[in-house]
């Protein structure tokens, strides 16, 4: 008889109890699918970090040449005249690769100096963009290191000749590339001999754009002499790693990071970044535990959301049966004997749940595990359980869940029969809390009262809700706030200006400028106030490249007066306009004003007129080194062309990848929204049945009884959703400065005013769809019985 | 306002079974009487209130009230007649707790289209000193005198009560009934009171006796009694 009871009790409920359950195979699911995906890729990445001695911190140099270097240059050229060497390292290589070689090994030697204990090495690479099969491909290929940052072979070999050449294996699957078969860059032909990665090359992403998917871009691996003949323009970086255990990443900090902008010899270095927070190399895997600790943190919270519901429900249902329990209690059933078959009901309601999410959780592991290498360029394992999370995912909430619900059935137990069958009063204590809030209602009309009374009748119920519509809002607006990164960072430049097509000067050769191109003089990693920034010399009525302000106004035309900066400088230096900066090339240098901002996050960049830029560098106005043009560049003329095309394409797989994340991001967030409300307000709707029924009987509509019941659940979760606006805006430029800061990264996230506008819509449309059939069981609740029983 | 029942009938279907809560109706209740529907559980009287008051709707016949058909209204239409016309009261108080006296009262004065004034209401059942009290600081009495202030502010044209005096003892009862009473003298309401009680009978105007669904007599009270001289037990 009683196990039969407990069951039509629950049967009774068996809509919010699979509501429910859905909410606890949410939890399961995410913590399960977050920790085995990551976990197959982060235990062997670690072994692959140590074998292929990954660097402990990267050293970021200019690549202009600095006043000693000027020196030793003077000094060791025989003829003594340097005034048509160019300027920079990178120019430097393409006429004398030795010296070239012998700047580096200085610079290494500068650093040693002053820092012992470090072994250094330095990555060079070269960036070629190719079209295969009418599709827009990158290249990266890096110059193998013998030391620190050591090429790490998956399958097949090493390059042997120089016209083999190792590429990345996701890149290759997705482009259907097998070991053996031949690749044509630039009219190369290259056979694949295999499958490699690199330590300092973690993620997909190549420059300081957020384009970081594989599919038509990878790294390369050819031989030397190979690498030495492909007609680009080098980059180079430092590698590093402490000798034995004389640094730690702290003291590292401390010592060397903190301290080396001190040193004079050391002016070359742009920046110095430990591997944990470079995003390209190290910065992956705390982004990778970051994204475990997220699929953690949003576990609990939907885990918390449903415990708490779970525990209104279970008082509820138990509170509801505290006359019947009261008769057994009394006849001498033993408080065992009455909770047994409640705790294993819902015991067995719970563990399919927990186990449903648990197993759904395995089987998406390996594509999300798939989708991470997407983007993740590391070694993996097939996905495989382990203690560690079965505990977490599985035992741990049902011993939660259980145990809350246990506790509360033995806690009414506890309860005398007397009590039991005796209708209960409402208790002091809680009237007194009621009557801080009544202060502040006693000018409402009684109906509205009302609408905050029956709320804080339960502040559990209040609480759960909040926290419910708190989380559905910040994932709907962070959704949207994600919506338009891409095309911030890269679209929008490529959008607003007018050229298709860069030509690179051949260097000290004065190149042909078409009728509808402009030269530009173009500088990357250029020091200005510590910062390793791009400098573009351009017109002040550049019609290649006009600027805009954050408002759509054209600003171009204040380069007349000073610079202009993008707003990812702006964000990552926190220069503002009016500072004056200082833009140092080589031994020139040239201080001016922050005339204006212009919104571009795609690079931190300082736009100067490039005949003030020309006088600096060569004392005429006649400088440039590259040509932006609308038509197409005759390749022969020039050093190199890029297309902006191929830069656009590989944005596309990003855009569609960044939409689907944000459509199942706002479909989760209105689904979990729309369970917390629908069991919630049902939940109130019992609650309130008698008060429902006496307003029914004193003649008030549907409407008004609605607003009064479930009136103040709209009057909140939209008050919780509206607070949760400014405070993700806040989140939101917080985040962004954070990536542009620590990781040198635009992710400029920005919330338009329609886009929280729609949030509320959208709100409302959660409320409605779960309040909506909820707000049916109203018309179920007859007048005449319920006014006959006692209101307990 | 009158109340008139002809050929009424209520069934409740249950499977197979059918129950005949009441059996072919017919009866008036003139404007301004004080009539009390009397008879043992199970004979119909809750049924009978709750057709003649819009509660439910009867399987047959046809009840008309001040000229209204309400036996052909739709829950809306209910709902507004109630709310324009009708006042309540119920054994179990039915007071939410969460709102004081006053606030009580004020549930019901915030449907009414001419209501009376909420302190003038609860000085007539003797709780104006109690406004800023809550049902659980009230004796039985005083809640269910909470009630009344809550039905009669509403200024109804038929008050229905339906066991009003259950819960309480003879001394808080009387009290109750003679509220009641008042309320017919002074404001003209026509009411319905149902009661298994037959020395409560002795106040009223007009005693419909029932018994299984049927009205077994009808007869105007020649010994009318107040309120306070009901003799209990």
């Amino acid at each position: 008889m009683l196990w039969k009871n407990a069951f039509k009790m629950l049967k009774k409920r068996m809509v919010e109890l699979l509501l429910l359950g859905i909410i606890i195979v949410l939890s399961s699911y995410m913590y399960t699918v977050m920790d085995y995906s990551t976990t197959s890729v982060l235990i062997p990445s670690e072994q692959y970090f140590i074998d292929s001695n990954q660097e402990e911190f990267a050293i970021n140099m200019y690549d202009s040449l600095f006043p000693d270097e000027i020196t030793y240059i003077t000094n060791t050229l025989a003829s003594g005249d340097i005034s048509n060497l160019p300027y920079t390292l990178s120019g430097i290589k393409t006429v004398n690769s030795s010296l070239y070689y012998e700047l580096l090994s200085r610079r290494l030697e500068a650093i040693t100096s002053l820092y012992p204990n470090l072994t250094l090495e330095v990555r060079e690479s070269k960036n070629v963009y190719s079209v295969i099969n009418s599709t827009d491909y990158r290249f990266l290929f890096l110059k193998d290191m013998t030391t620190v940052d050591l090429s790490y072979i998956e399958e097949g070999s090493a390059p042997l000749s120089n016209t083999e050449i190792a590429i990345d294996k996701t890149f290759a699957e997705k482009n259907n590339y097998q070991i053996g078969d031949t690749l044509t860059i630039n009219e190369t032909t290259y056979t694949i001999s295999g499958f490699v990665l690199f330590p300092d090359y973690t993620l997909a992403m190549f420059g300081n754009e957020l384009i970081m998917q594989n599919e038509t871009q990878t790294f390369a691996l050819v031989t030397n002499d190979q690498f030495e003949s492909i007609n680009e323009s080098v980059s180079f970086a430092i590698g590093g790693v402490y000798q034995g255990d004389t640094y730690t990443d702290k003291t590292f900090k401390t010592d060397v990071i903190d301290s080396y902008g001190s040193h004079d010899s050391l002016a070359f270095i742009s920046s110095i970044i430990l591997t944990a927070n470079n995003l390209r190399s190290g910065g992956v895997l705390s982004d990778i535990e970051g994204g475990k600790a997220m699929g953690l943190m949003m576990s609990v919270i939907i885990a918390s959301i449903g415990l708490i519901i779970v525990g209104i429900m279970i008082s509820k249902m138990i509170s509801s049966q505290r006359g019947p329990i009261g008769i057994l209690k009394s006849m001498g059933y033993k408080d065992i004997e009455i909770a047994v078959p409640y705790i294993i009901f819902i015991a067995i309601l719970s563990i399919p749940a927990i186990l449903l999410g648990y197993y759904l959780g395995f089987l998406s592991a390996t594509p999300l595990k798939t989708m991470l290498l997407d983007y993740y360029l590391l070694p993996s394992i097939a996905v495989a359980s382990n203690t560690a999370t079965i505990l977490i995912s599985i035992i741990l909430p049902f011993v939660f869940l259980n145990g809350l619900s246990t506790w509360i059935i033995t806690k009414m137990l506890k309860e005398s029969p007397v009590e039991l069958l005796n209708p209960s009063v409402v208790d002091e204590p809680k009237k007194k809390r009621n009557s801080y809030f009544r202060k502040m209602l006693n000018r409402l009309k009684i109906t509205s009262k009302l609408q905050h009374l029956l709320l804080y009748r339960s502040p559990a119920k209040l609480l759960a809700y909040l926290i419910g519509m708190f989380f559905a809002a910040y994932l709907i607006l962070l959704s949207f706030a994600m919506t338009g990164v891409f095309d911030r960072t890269i679209n929008q430049y490529y959008d607003t200006t007018n050229f298709n097509y860069i030509g690179i000067c051949e260097f000290n050769t004065t190149c042909a400028v078409p009728s509808d191109a402009e030269g530009v003089i173009v500088l990357t990693n250029i020091a200005v106030e510590d910062y390793n920034v791009s400098v573009y010399g351009i017109s002040s009525n550049s019609t290649m490249i006009p600027l805009y302000d954050s408002h759509g106004n054209l600003i171009t035309s204040e380069l007349s007066n000073g610079a202009i900066i993008t707003k990812g400088f702006a964000l990552a230096s926190s220069i503002k306009e009016g500072d004056t900066i200082t833009v140092s090339i080589g031994t020139k240098s040239l201080e001016t004003y922050v005339e204006a901002i212009t919104e571009l996050y795609n690079e931190n960049a300082v736009y100067l007129n490039i005949d003030d830029l020309s006088i600096t560098l060569t004392s005429t106005t006649e400088y440039y080194n590259a040509v932006y043009s609308a038509s197409e560049l005759n390749s022969s003329d020039y050093l190199n062309v890029v297309s902006v095309d191929a830069i656009l394409a590989q944005t596309q797989s990003m855009n569609t990848f960044m939409n689907t994340f944000v459509y199942m991001m706002v479909i989760m967030s209105i689904g979990v929204g729309a369970i917390i409300v629908y069991i919630l307000t049902v939940l109130t709707i019992e609650d309130n049945f008698y008060n429902i029924s006496l307003f029914k009987v004193l003649g008030y509509n549907e409407l008004e009884i609605n607003k009064m019941v479930l009136g103040g659940y709209n009057l909140y979760g939209l008050l919780s959703f509206l607070l949760t606006i400014p405070l993700g805006v806040i989140s939101f430029d917080f985040m962004a400065k954070y990536f542009a800061t620590y990781f040198n990264m635009q992710f400029p996230m920005k919330l338009y005013w329609w886009e929280a506008l729609l949030s509320i819509f959208i709100y409302y449309v959660i409320f409605f769809a779960g309040a909506y059939i909820a707000k049916k069981n109203l018309n179920k609740i007859s007048l005449q019985e319920a006014m006959k029983r006692v209101k307990i | 306002m009158s109340i008139k029942l002809e050929h009424v009938i209520k069934t409740y279907h249950s499977g197979e079974v059918n129950t005949y809560a009441l059996r072919d109706v017919s009866l008036e209740i003139e404007n301004g009487e004080l009539v009390v529907l009397l008879g043992p559980s199970g004979s119909g009287k809750s049924t009978m209130l709750n057709v003649c008051s819009g509660l439910d709707n009867p399987s047959e016949g046809k009840i008309t009230v001040n000229g209204e058909v309400i036996s052909d209204m739709n829950q809306k239409e209910l709902t507004k007649f109630r709310r324009n016309n009708l006042g309540f009261i119920f054994q179990q108080y039915n007071l939410l707790q969460t709102l004081t006296v006053k606030e009580n009262v004020e549930v019901g004065k915030e449907v009414s289209l001419d209501p009376l004034q909420i302190e003038e209401t609860l000085k007539e059942v003797g709780l104006d000193g109690m406004m800023d009290k809550y049902p659980y600081q009230l004796s039985g009495g005083e809640q269910q005198r909470v009630s009344i202030a809550r039905a009669i502010v509403k200024n109804p044209k038929i008050m229905f009560c339906d066991e009003p005096t259950g819960a309480l003892d003879e001394e808080t009862a009387k009290g109750v009934l003679s509220v009641i009473e008042r309320l017919n003298k002074e404001h003209g309401t026509t009411v319905v009171l149902i009661t298994h009680n037959p020395n409560i009978a002795m106040m009223a105007d007009k005693v419909i006796k029932l018994n299984s669904g049927k009205v077994v007599d009808v007869y105007q009270n020649m010994t009318k009694k107040e309120a306070k001289d009901i003799l209990w037990g």
